[in-house]
């Protein structure tokens, strides 16, 4: 996003409507009597809240034509944008969303979803390559239908295409499926890797309930330590074609 | 974006919070979706008035609900604050059987007893396991 200098008036109130902080006031160095405000366009991550607040009287505020590689962060971060790969706006994937019609996550397995970033918060892509590649190593595979993984240089190792690396968005998610033998070995490097990365990330585990038991998996996922909210997402089954 | 996953809160706050989604499946259910949409949302709007939109349209703070339900190409969000609503709505969505996904998040313990009181038994249930990485910067 952009604020046009000439147009501005310096009012300040788009600032607060930035989820990431990059807009700041400063004072007009042509006019030291009037202020300004600009977008740092190294942290803007291009969601367009600024624009579509509409809290911009004199429409100083707009969005210029973006090319690869910085066009990445307002597909990941402007959730009125549709992924052209998935077809699915906000971060693109249908997830477990649509599972009993999809069948995307198998039982004999569980499906797990690591969020880089936060809304709030952003994450440069690094920081989600630095998880993907640890994630690799397990041997895990990722989830084809999502955006994240048309980001990969090389989708066997998680590495991603060298530009894109400084690129930040509000959040991506990595997603992919984990066998019973992989699980505690995935679990150990998303431990390993929560220093290494400059942002935060959330871990979500897709379970199938049997009778009213959460997944044995928990139990595994506790003794690794980490923590397991009592609250969650329920798919209620009612999109038909339930999977076998 | 709903982020209904990481939802946090005192127990109590949470027993009135949950969110319902619809979501179509790409390649099975979205030809044609708009309008099986709309059906759903019209059923979902009987049972609560709170926060309905779309993320690829708008909110109900920024358009008319019944202009938002012309517009329904990949699904709708809405919000319940309490059981009994929520469990009518599950029953009326079930019986109808229009085939578009619906998940509701919320108190696994709330929203499974709903769930049962429908006559739902739910396929597939996802866990927030924490936030981690550099929270002392981000917090």
């Amino acid at each position: 996003m952009r604020i046009d200098r000439d147009k501005c008036v310096g009012c300040g109130r788009c600032v607060s409507y930035c989820p990431v902080g990059a807009i700041q006031i400063f004072r007009d160095e042509q006019n030291p009597k009037k202020k300004k405000s600009r977008i740092d366009e190294d942290e803007c991550v291009e969601c367009g809240v600024c624009l579509r607040a509409q809290v911009c009287k004199p429409q100083a505020i707009y969005l210029p034509e973006l090319n690869w590689p910085r066009v990445v962060r307002r597909a990941f971060s402007d959730p009125m944008v549709e992924h052209k790969e998935t077809g699915v706006p906000g971060r693109g994937t249908e997830e477990m969303k649509t599972n009993e019609v999809t069948g995307r996550f198998k039982k004999g397995s569980w499906g797990m979803a690591v969020e880089v970033g936060r809304p709030g918060a952003g994450g440069r892509l690094k920081d989600l390559e630095t998880i993907a590649m640890a994630l690799a190593e397990k041997g895990i595979v990722f989830e084809p239908r999502n955006p994240v993984t048309f980001l990969f240089e090389d989708v066997k190792t998680g590495k991603l295409k060298p530009e894109l690396r400084g690129e930040r968005v509000l959040s991506a998610i990595i997603e992919f499926e984990v066998r019973p033998d992989q699980l505690e070995g995935v679990l150990q490097s998303l431990k390993d890797v929560s220093g290494k990365v400059e942002t935060v990330f959330s871990v979500d585990l897709i379970s199938f309930p049997e009778k009213r038991e959460k997944g044995p998996a928990l139990e595994i996922v506790k003794q690794f330590g980490f923590p397991v909210y009592p609250n969650g997402k329920v798919n209620l089954g009612l999109g038909r074609i339930l999977n076998k | 974006m709903t982020h209904t996953l990481h939802r946090t809160g005192d127990i109590e706050s949470l027993k009135e919070d949950f969110p319902m989604l619809t979501h179509v499946a790409r390649g099975y259910n979205d030809i044609g979706a708009g309008e099986r949409l709309r059906q759903m949302a019209e059923i979902a709007r009987k049972y609560t008035d709170l926060n309905f939109g779309d993320c690829k349209v708008a909110n109900q703070f920024m358009m008319r609900p019944e202009e938002i339900m012309g517009k329904h190409t990949v699904g709708w969000q809405v919000v319940f604050k309490n059981k009994k609503s929520l469990i009518a709505c599950m029953k009326e969505l079930k019986e109808k059987n229009i085939g578009i996904s619906v998940v509701v998040s919320g108190l696994f313990d709330e929203v499974f007893d709903c769930c049962k009181k429908a006559g739902i038994n739910p396929p597939l249930i996802e866990f927030a396991l924490g936030i981690h990485g550099n929270k002392q910067k981000h917090h």
